[in-house]
């Protein structure tokens, strides 16, 4: 190990992260093209990592504990007392009842402003958010489960005016789940459901033709990730809780994949 | 807009996150059922707050006040005296058929690192890491998050937050090396 190798040993992790400038990336780079040494040690970092990444366990909430928090959150008359029971003992005596009508007072003033400020947004996107979040909270997040496109597919047929553009994305590392029908902005809407890891990405797609052609932008919402374009007279929207980087990884291929697959070119 | 909507709100922004909360609450500490009892907390401490709550990152927001939960708990625990950093038992538990007598009580993670499988000498590994490198990989890999995500949560510099990354990865590195070569 040579002098050069202490910042590129230093950077690594952050360099396989995508967290680096982009002069520090360039940097590492240019030593990892020298250096067998640390790139040796990098792909063995960038293989850990997917290790980690695969098996991990992921210890996901139970629909026991969705049930408690639901119930313990929820709407006015089981909020204060009437789950109690369900509650553990130190629970008990959280809220008095007064404190309680107080706290309804307050939270529901905030909200109002808090969610006035949020009208700026599109409708179209908070519909979509919405749709996503409903998805994942249901136990099916699809009508039709399938992760072959020749039974998705023409699960749609007859229930659209258009046929949905259903891709096979397994190669790049985006498994197709199933797909369902969702109503956005006033129409119904074909939503194809896609997994990566533990994420779901949604994607939403409608006939929306006289449109020239938009590059996908991306934007968030509440923690979640959406990028939206237009291609060939079709509006397309994804959302996931996917990080950025990766949903753009997916609009990305999934738009060259249909190009390929599109009986024009 | 009324109480029910509010309610209905904060359900929607909050639920879907249960499992990431879930998730770094019981690698924290190691427990389902402590886990699940902080979980509820947290979330009940975040409806409680919501007002408070200005909009932008929920996820990121919601496993700030688990993780802070997570740490007033294990201190809690601390005090009383009965924390086990790394519970062997729970490790150990899955593999007695295949392993002799020998080695079965040691406390030694090294020794009972190399009595798992792939995936579990993984997960063991995962475990036995100090705990500022144990959530900074969990929210970094099962996660997706950002090093400012991950800085938010911990209330750490980015900087720290890199260098925990950085050598988590060693110590996981070291320890996963350290097994298959007692194997061979």
């Amino acid at each position: 190990m040579t002098d050069d190798c202490q910042p590129s040993r230093e950077l690594a992790s952050a360099y396989l992260d995508n967290e680096l400038s982009v002069s520090e990336s360039l940097a590492v780079e240019k030593h990892l093209r020298q250096c067998a040494d640390c790139a040796r040690e990098v792909a063995a970092l960038a293989a850990l990592s997917a290790k980690v990444k695969q098996q991990a366990h992921y210890y996901g909430a139970k629909t026991a504990l969705v049930d408690r928090v639901r119930s313990a959150t929820a709407p006015a008359p089981a909020m204060g007392y009437a789950s109690q029971a369900q509650r553990r003992n130190f629970f008990s005596g959280w809220l008095p009842a007064g404190g309680a009508a107080l706290m309804v007072l307050l939270l529901a003033g905030a909200a109002l402003w808090y969610f006035a400020g949020k009208n700026a947004e599109t409708e179209l996107a908070k519909a979509i958010l919405s749709s996503h979040i409903r998805s994942t909270l249901s136990q099916q997040p699809f009508d039709v489960a399938s992760a072959d496109r020749h039974t998705v597919k023409p699960w749609f047929h007859g229930k659209l005016n258009f046929a949905p553009p259903v891709i096979d994305l397994s190669a790049q590392g985006f498994d197709l789940q199933g797909g369902r029908l969702d109503f956005v902005d006033g129409r119904t809407v074909p939503v194809i459901v896609f997994g990566r890891r533990k994420h779901v990405i949604n994607l939403f797609v409608w006939p929306n033709p006289g449109q020239a052609n938009r590059a996908p932008s991306q934007s968030n919402a509440n923690g979640y990730n959406l990028v939206q374009w237009q291609l060939d007279g079709m509006r397309l929207w994804v959302i996931s809780d996917l990080a950025a980087g990766e949903l753009v990884e997916f609009t990305r291929q999934f738009t060259s994949q249909l190009i390929r697959e599109s009986p024009n070119s | 807009m009324n109480q029910d909507d509010k309610d209905k709100r904060f359900q929607e922004a909050a639920l879907p996150h249960l499992s990431a909360a879930h998730n770094l609450a019981r690698w924290l500490v190691h427990d389902d059922h402590d886990a699940e009892d902080i979980v509820q907390d947290a979330y009940l401490r975040a409806f409680r707050f919501f007002a408070g709550f200005r909009g932008g990152d929920c996820r990121a927001w919601l496993l700030t006040i688990v993780r802070n939960r997570c740490y007033s708990w294990l201190r809690t625990k601390n005090a009383t005296g009965n924390v086990g950093e790394f519970d062997e038992a729970q490790y150990s538990a899955g593999v007695e058929d295949s392993s002799g007598a020998a080695g079965i009580n040691s406390t030694d993670p090294e020794v009972l690192l190399t009595r798992l499988d792939d995936a579990a000498r993984l997960n063991a590994a995962i475990a036995s890491l100090p705990e500022e490198f144990r959530e900074a990989i969990i929210l970094r890999e099962l996660e997706d998050m950002s090093y400012k995500q991950i800085a938010a949560i911990a209330g750490v510099p980015i900087g720290t937050v890199m260098s925990r990354i950085a050598r988590g990865r060693k110590m996981l590195l070291q320890r996963l090396q350290c097994a298959e070569q007692k194997i061979k």
